[in-house]
């Protein structure tokens, strides 16, 4: 199949309606882009594999990025993939930047994405190699390096950012022990088996402490959610964009490569992109206040990391995260073999798949503008709507995952948690880290000790092990090391 | 911040760590042949450890810092201000609607929830009622006809969408 063939009708439609399904879905809280793109696949089962392959692509682009929507105006991450755009987006929403904000994350998006397929094309086989030397130890001083975030995070006090990052990693904790099954924490309840839900606690978390905080003030109830008009410009966001190219750049490359490796997905990236941002940049102390450059890292590290997913699923069909999981089973559903194979078996297949990646980051941008401007219409209700808007949806978006109660009762607990915690101060983005990093780091572990009888060696006798401890170190020290050689070379000069 | 509550917060998360260790300990090793290996309650522990260190040093801290400065008494006024009711009648009323959601249904239990909700809220009868159809509808649309989600039609079984 020649590339031309991707414009065809049967394709385009549908490729485009699953783009504003994406916008949908990725906009609601409690939706996820998996879910999205599960929602999907039975539709794709009767069609040309192409077809189903474009509409998969484009619903999870831009899911992806819709997350950012309501996380940027209403401080409640559509998907897990957005819980880090939250700490920039919605400071400069409240500054009635919102609009900015995720024209800059719409951009941005777009770019990593085009990133993350221009890397997935260019080396796909090399990294997906390279993906696959990392083991057990590996993974876990990976899962350390992104906790070592957690500490650029809490920039104000470090051990209330501990104490969140350490409650995080407890969370992860509950449910069934996969290496033992023995059920920890669960008290004989039969849903905490499970484990608890990443998606009702980030909702309650962030979202519903949020509305206790709006409906305090009786005089902040009755204005509009969001003051700003919805004014884009993009040929202004894009000079704006120019300028922080650099960040733009690294952010992209981290994304991919994070999403490169199994079982690191887009959320773990936008995390990892946030954190390096930070510690690398100038004006640290301006991250978490409405930065742009914060905003600049996390959106385009989650959606460069969904080429990065590919990558793995492509070449050795190994999915990356939860989506490429479903993909991989709708391709074989298609006839197709994922594997190295594919590249020769199908290639006009896997050509048509880079061209429509590459052209969804296209279309990702009128189709992103559009749900911008629906959204921002509808938040120019007052608060004392919205949030009980808000409340509704969230109830909704933590049950339907599960179809569980429980979840909803776990949403309520987590939301009383997030306010009394931000009132003392505790910063909630390392707990998050930490319910997120929890399984990655503990099995990776103990099941790396498990295959060395129990010695600590192995774990750091590996020169991906070694280049991810020196990293970790460089994260928590890296300021006063670079003072160190600066004192060095001063002297000597 | 409340020095007292800092105090409160420290022997709050030390109380945790303290209570995770307990339950911890009743965890089964993790044998194979004759090797002990990290089992289910390595991880926890670990993390008791590191919660019991930080809470401890919260403590010390606000307790320092409470006998330069005469601590302050938590306000009389917490429970009469508006915006506190406010924040305590969404937690009752949420707990209260999810277990109304069971038997009422999803229809009929986010409606009152949302017009009892919006009322206190200050935005009136007429368009409380009218926003809390359109969120009803909205979800109905939403959540049930397009993406196919199952939710709680209640004991009562008044089903609206079908």
């Amino acid at each position: 199949m020649s590339l031309p063939n991707i414009f065809q009708l049967h394709i385009l439609i549908p490729w485009i309606i699953s783009m504003a399904v994406g916008i949908l879905v990725g906009g609601t809280p409690g939706l996820t882009a998996t879910m999205a793109v599960a929602l999907i696949v039975p539709i794709t089962y009767y069609m040309d594999p192409l077809a189903g392959l474009a509409m998969i692509l484009g619903v999870s682009f831009t899911s992806i990025f819709a997350g950012d929507i309501p996380a940027t105006f209403l401080r409640i991450p559509g998907t897990p993939a957005s819980a880090a755009a939250v700490l920039d987006g919605f400071e400069m929403s409240k500054k009635g930047k919102g609009s900015l904000a995720l024209t800059i994350d719409l951009i941005c998006s777009a770019t990593g994405g085009l990133i993350g397929v221009l890397l997935l094309i260019i080396i796909a086989p090399p990294l997906a190699k390279f993906a696959l030397k990392f083991t057990n130890f590996q993974y876990f001083w990976l899962g350390m390096f992104g906790l070592s975030m957690s500490a650029v995070l809490s920039s104000k006090n470090n051990i209330r950012g501990l104490i969140s990052v350490a409650l995080g990693l407890l969370v992860s904790t509950v449910g069934i022990d996969i290496t033992t099954g023995f059920p920890r924490f669960t008290f004989g309840n039969i849903e905490l088996m499970g484990g608890i839900g990443f998606i009702p606690v980030m909702v309650g978390l962030f979202g519903i402490s949020e509305v206790f905080k709006n409906v305090k003030s009786r005089d902040r109830l009755t204005q509009r959610t969001i003051h700003d008009k919805i004014n884009i410009s993009l040929f202004k966001t894009l000079a704006i964009v120019w300028k922080r190219k650099w960040t733009l750049l690294k952010s992209s490359f981290i994304g991919t490569c994070v999403g490169a490796l199994p079982g690191a997905g887009a959320d773990i990236a936008a995390w990892v992109a946030y954190g390096i941002e930070k510690k690398t940049s100038k004006n640290p102390e301006e991250f978490g206040k409405g930065s742009i450059d914060g905003v600049i890292a996390p959106t385009s590290a989650n959606n460069a990391a969904l080429g990065g997913t590919w990558i793995p699923a492509l070449v050795f069909g190994v999915p990356g995260d939860s989506i490429t999981a479903i993909v991989l089973g709708a391709m074989l559903m298609y006839g197709l073999r994922p594997g190295p194979l594919i590249f020769q078996q199908s290639s006009d297949l896997v050509r048509g798949i880079f061209a429509i990646a590459l052209i969804s980051q296209f279309f990702l941008i009128p189709v992103g503008l559009l749900g911008i401007k629906a959204y921002g219409q509808i938040l120019r209700l007052p608060r004392n709507i919205i949030m009980v808007f808000v409340l509704i949806f969230s109830v909704v978006g933590s049950y339907a995952i599960r179809n569980s109660f429980f979840d909803i009762y776990i949403m309520i607990f987590f939301g009383i948690i997030g306010y009394i915690f931000e009132n003392l101060n505790v910063p909630l983005a390392p707990m998050v880290l930490g319910i997120i990093l929890g399984p990655m780091i503990e099995d990776n572990l103990r099941v790396g000790l498990i295959k060395t009888g129990g010695n600590y060696l192995p774990f750091l006798t590996n020169p991906i092990s070694a280049i991810l401890v020196l990293s970790i170190i460089f994260t928590f020290f890296g300021n006063n090391i670079i003072n160190l050689f600066r004192m060095i070379f001063r002297k000597n000069k | 911040m409340d020095k007292k509550t800092n105090i409160w917060f420290g022997i709050i998360i030390v109380a945790i760590a303290i209570f995770v260790i307990i339950v911890s300990l009743s965890f089964p090793s993790f044998i194979v042949g004759d090797k002990k290996f990290p089992g289910p309650n390595f991880f926890p522990v670990i993390l008791s450890i590191i919660l019991i260190i930080a809470g401890g040093y919260e403590i010390l801290i606000a307790w320092r810092d409470m006998r330069a400065k005469k601590a302050t008494k938590i306000s009389k006024e917490f429970f009469k201000d508006w915006g506190n009711q406010n924040v305590l009648i969404i937690i009752f009323s949420l707990i209260i609607y999810v277990f109304f959601l069971e038997w009422l249904g999803f229809f009929l239990a986010t409606f009152i929830f949302s017009l009892i909700l919006m009322i206190r809220l200050k935005t009136g009868w007429i368009r409380g009622t009218i926003f809390s159809t359109i969120a009803v509808i909205v979800i109905m649309l939403l959540f049930v006809k397009l993406f196919k989600v199952q939710l709680p039609e209640g004991s009562l079984g008044i089903i609206f969408w079908r």
